[in-house]
């Protein structure tokens, strides 16, 4: 058990944790729908346009203000979402590093604890 | 085996799983966890190096639990780590952690041990439960030798599986010749067993994927932005209804077995180009929105790996369509602005569950509606998924060109046999525990082959679904447990209105069916015999249910009991005098005989037959007076008597299967009384009377052959007239006594004055009725009227006139 113990951490075990933290992180970019607001990014609220047919000179000018407002609402609120989904994938990247990097030294972390403990209690 | 690999690893995952270790964990976790926080405080607030040092101790601890603790949660879902091939050459070895647990618990060297020790483990309780094995079934086999090495010898020669499992393990071991006579003593065979087992196999390993981390099944939503690039759809989300996020349970679990496939060519066929909208036709019952759902599910959780992933799937309210729109031109312009809407919001399906009921609905007008959808069906940004019937889609869609084009189309038919069980498998566990009742596999096996041969008026699997449902509630009422197969063949009876068991009482009027027909009918003795034995092959289940029960041609003159013959059979066989579907073919004589026969629209004229075998589809169809039908009716019914199916004009499959089928005749009756009064027995002259219908074009050799007997019918003689006589005033006797209480009695002198008054070689016991009723009814009211007698009194009758 002992040996098959050890292959698995530095073998699947290893590769299922980074499965796991890309895993995270692609759950993350979903729920902020990174994806779909960068494609979208400079596109108007809510795909709001207006439009008309040989509508005078003043009211196509009200029309194009309207539907830029509506753009301009669309990139500041995607920005907004898109900002805090990458600082979070940032943090979350960092912290899941931290994991792997943890994961390699945890059988190591077992042994050296203890002696760890021992050697601030006698020194 | 105790000393093998994988043996010694089960029983670590088994130490691991003791509620001892268990405790131990959580220790460890929580001092762990306290560790942690203490150091974390340690950072702020100097504590003692004592302390510091304890807490960075409890730390390995902390390690060792969840490290080991992930290592045995891999190991438990994947049995083959660390399998070398040296190992495997173990049979031993082979068997999953679930099987290993067997082992450890077969304590003796018995088959019976071996099952037992089966029945003790979870997984495979309740499965030998559902076949009706219980501990009892395995005593007998406890004196039954059966060694470690005999159990290698069985496994090595099993199929080749690097991992075997328990189910596969239990599989194995019921290979074994005295556990096969085991399950055939139970009703069971090898093919069940193995669908059986087969679907525990497939959940165990499904529920292992749930259990195991979700990286093969990573699935995405969308998110919190997905609407944003989307317009507002106000009257959308006032027509239509969203789906569930709960199906995401149909995309990833719920098997739909044969039928994935058709799942799968839903985003197929919309993918394809100009193939936007597409139709699953289906009886009503066949899971098509089942079918849909599987679709949906995979489109809004990003499984389908095509462009429609992400799409917004809508549900239209098509009644709420209807409700909102005051007129036709209302229901357009509503039809038209909930189009125009999707079509801005892009990336939308539309599904329109029985879209037949917006196509044929009155209130907007077929060729209206039907347009307007053809005009908004090429629009390349919405695509439509509708359900409907096969019958409606023959009636509204095929004969609309415009329409047809728009749509693909994917019939949805009923699910293979094979996918029945595990259909009804998969939803027993939630039916049971709401009803708390307990289904054998005998029980399901016995709905399935009876809903199939005797309801016909659903699709499967709604039909047994429905049956399930159904018998688990009355078992429920009468605090029933167990569900066994009679539980079964009572519902199917009421529900099919035909008697199923043949109990002791039926016994006896089954295999006395001759005499119980000669009750009614006199004289004929050898068409009586030969319709008796034909109902007897076929009542003791040696008829395949792919035919008719029975299909006879009586031929002979009127009034020799042809009809009476018919009716007797409709109450013995199937229990009432009402499962007589007659119909008289002088009225399907004409060029629109076939038409009004069989109907060619569902509403306005569904068909005299189609409309009585679907509400009747066990009883006696009797086509009187058959060699008038005209030729088309008589070719259309060779198919029936063939496979005992008809299809309509309109699509429906009508089903005769459970049909007796009579045609009378009285073609060839003056052959047929020449050669009676020339005293030529029946066998005789039968084969020339044959040949004579033949010669004279009134029947094909091909239908004459199709019946399971042709079956001539003598003219009666005086003294069977007599019997006739005797038989009727029995009846008559009956009716006055129950009407009015009256116990009548008829001098002999009298009833001699009615058989002669009533022979009638033309007419044959037609003749007589007119009599009875004439004569003999008409002195009984004269009587009556005189004497005014009183219930409980006799009257006597002595005299006609």
């Amino acid at each position: 058990m002992l040996t098959g113990y050890f292959y698995w951490w530095y073998g699947e075990g290893y590769k299922q944790s980074w499965q796991v933290a890309a895993a995270v992180l692609y759950e993350v970019a979903d729920f902020f729908s990174l994806e779909i607001l960068v494609k979208s990014w400079f596109a108007p609220w809510k795909n709001d346009v207006l439009s008309a047919q040989n509508a005078a000179l003043s009211d196509t000018v009200k029309l194009w203000e309207q539907n830029l407002a509506s753009r301009f609402i669309g990139i500041v609120l995607r920005s907004i979402v898109i900002f805090v989904a990458v600082i979070s994938l940032a943090f979350l990247t960092i912290l899941l590093g931290v994991g792997l990097v943890l994961w390699s030294v945890v059988p190591a972390l077992i042994f050296i604890l203890p002696v760890l403990a021992v050697w601030i209690v006698t020194r | 085996m105790k000393k093998s690999f994988q043996f010694g690893r089960a029983r670590f995952i088994r130490l691991w799983d003791s509620s001892f270790v268990t405790i131990f964990r959580y220790l460890f976790i929580t001092l762990g966890l306290a560790s942690l926080l203490l150091l974390v405080i340690n950072s702020f607030i100097t504590i003692t190096g004592a302390v510091g040092a304890i807490a960075i101790f409890l730390l390995a601890p902390l390690f060792v639990a969840e490290s080991v603790n992930l290592f045995v949660s891999y190991l438990r879902h994947h049995p083959g780590f660390m399998l070398a091939e040296g190992l495997l050459a173990n049979p031993f070895n082979r068997l999953d952690f679930e099987a290993q647990n067997v082992l450890a618990k077969w304590r003796d060297q018995t088959l019976g041990g071996l099952l037992t020790a089966f029945a003790q483990v979870d997984e495979t309780k309740i499965i030998l439960l559902r076949l009706g094995l219980s501990e009892g079934h395995f005593t007998p086999l406890q004196n039954q030798p059966f060694t470690e090495a005999a159990l290698k010898q069985l496994l090595t020669a099993a199929p080749p599986k690097k991992i075997i499992s328990i189910h596969q393990f239990l599989d194995i071991i019921f290979s074994l010749p005295v556990l096969q006579r085991l399950l055939a003593e139970n009703e069971l065979d090898e093919v069940t067993l193995n669908q059986v087992l087969g679907f525990y196999d497939a959940q165990h390993q499904l529920r292992y994927q749930q259990k195991a981390f979700w990286l093969n099944h990573t699935t995405r939503t969308g998110g919190i932005g997905k609407d944003w690039a989307v317009s507002y759809t106000q009257i959308t989300d006032s027509l239509t209804t969203t789906v569930p996020p709960s199906v995401r349970q149909r995309a990833l679990i719920w098997p739909l077995f044969s039928r994935q496939k058709l799942a799968d060519q839903i985003s197929q066929n919309l993918n394809k180009g100009g193939g936007q909208n597409l139709l699953l036709v289906g009886e009503p019952g066949s899971g098509k929105q089942e079918i849909f759902l599987n679709f949906a599910a995979k489109v809004m959780f990003y499984q389908t790996k095509t462009a429609l992933d992400g799409a917004t799937v809508r549900i239209l309210d098509v009644q709420q369509l209807l409700a909102q729109a005051s007129s036709s031109s209302a229901s357009q312009q509503l039809l038209d602005a909930l189009f125009a809407e999707l079509s801005r919001a892009g990336n939308v399906i539309l599904s329109i569950n029985q879209i037949d009921q917006l196509l044929s609905s009155g209130q907007l007008g077929e060729a209206d509606v039907s347009n307007v959808l053809a005009a908004h069906l090429q629009n390349q940004r919405v695509h439509i998924i509708g359900t409907m019937t096969p019958e409606n889609y023959t009636k509204i869609v095929k004969p609309n060109a415009g329409l047809a084009e728009q749509f693909s189309v994917l019939e949805v038919s009923a699910p293979m046999e094979t996918d029945l069980l595990p259909i009804l498998l998969s939803h027993l566990n939630q039916l049971e525990n709401r009803y708390n009742v307990f289904f054998t596999i005998e029980a399901l096996s016995e709905l399935i082959k009876l809903a199939a041969r005797y309801v016909k008026d659903q699709a499967s699997p709604l039909r047994e679904l429905d049956l399930l449902e159904t018998i688990a509630a009355a078992n429920h009422a009468h605090n029933k447990l167990l569900v066994m197969p009679e539980d079964v063949e009572v519902a199917i009876e009421q529900k099919a209105q035909v008697p199923l068991q043949v109990k002791a009482t039926e016994q006896k009027t089954l295999l006395n069916l001759e005499a119980e027909l000669h009750k009614r009918v006199i004289g004929q003795n050898r068409a009586i015999k030969l319709v008796s034995d034909a109902l007897l092959r076929a009542r003791a289940g040696l008829s395949t249910g792919n035919r008719p029960v029975g299909t006879f041609l009586f031929l002979g003159p009127t009034g020799v009991g042809k009809t009476e013959t018919a009716k007797a059979l409709a109450a013995i066989y199937f229990g009432s005098d009402k499962k007589l579907i007659r119909l008289d073919m002088t009225e399907y004589a004409d060029a629109a005989g076939l038409q009004k026969l069989l109907g060619t629209d569902p509403t306005t004229l569904p068909g005299a037959l189609t409309v009585m075998i679907q509400e009747n589809p066990s009883a006696v169809v009797l086509f009187d007076e058959f060699e008038k039908a005209a030729p088309a009716v008589k070719n259309v019914l060779l198919q029936l008597l063939d496979e005992g199916r008809l299809t309509t004009n309109y699509g429906k499959v009508l089903d005769f299967t459970n049909a007796i089928i009579i045609a009378t005749s009285n073609a060839g009756s003056d052959y047929i009384k020449t050669q009676i009064e020339n005293k030529t027995p029946i066998e005789g002259f039968e084969k020339p009377l044959i040949d004579k219908l033949i010669a004279d074009k009134t029947f094909s050799p091909e239908l004459l052959n199709r019946f399971d007997g042709t079956i001539v019918f003598a003219p009666l003689s005086p003294s069977e007239i007599t019997q006739v006589v005797g038989l009727q005033i029995t009846l008559l006797q009956a009716q006055v006594k129950k009407d009015k209480g009256i116990d009548l009695q008829i001098a002999p002198a009298v009833l001699q004055q009615l058989a002669l008054k009533g022979y009638d070689p033309v007419f044959g016991a037609r003749a007589l009725e007119r009599v009875i009723k004439n004569d003999l009814e008409t002195a009984i009211a004269k009587q009556i009227i005189t004497e005014d007698p009183k219930p409980g009194s006799v009257l006597t009758i002595n005299t006609l006139s």
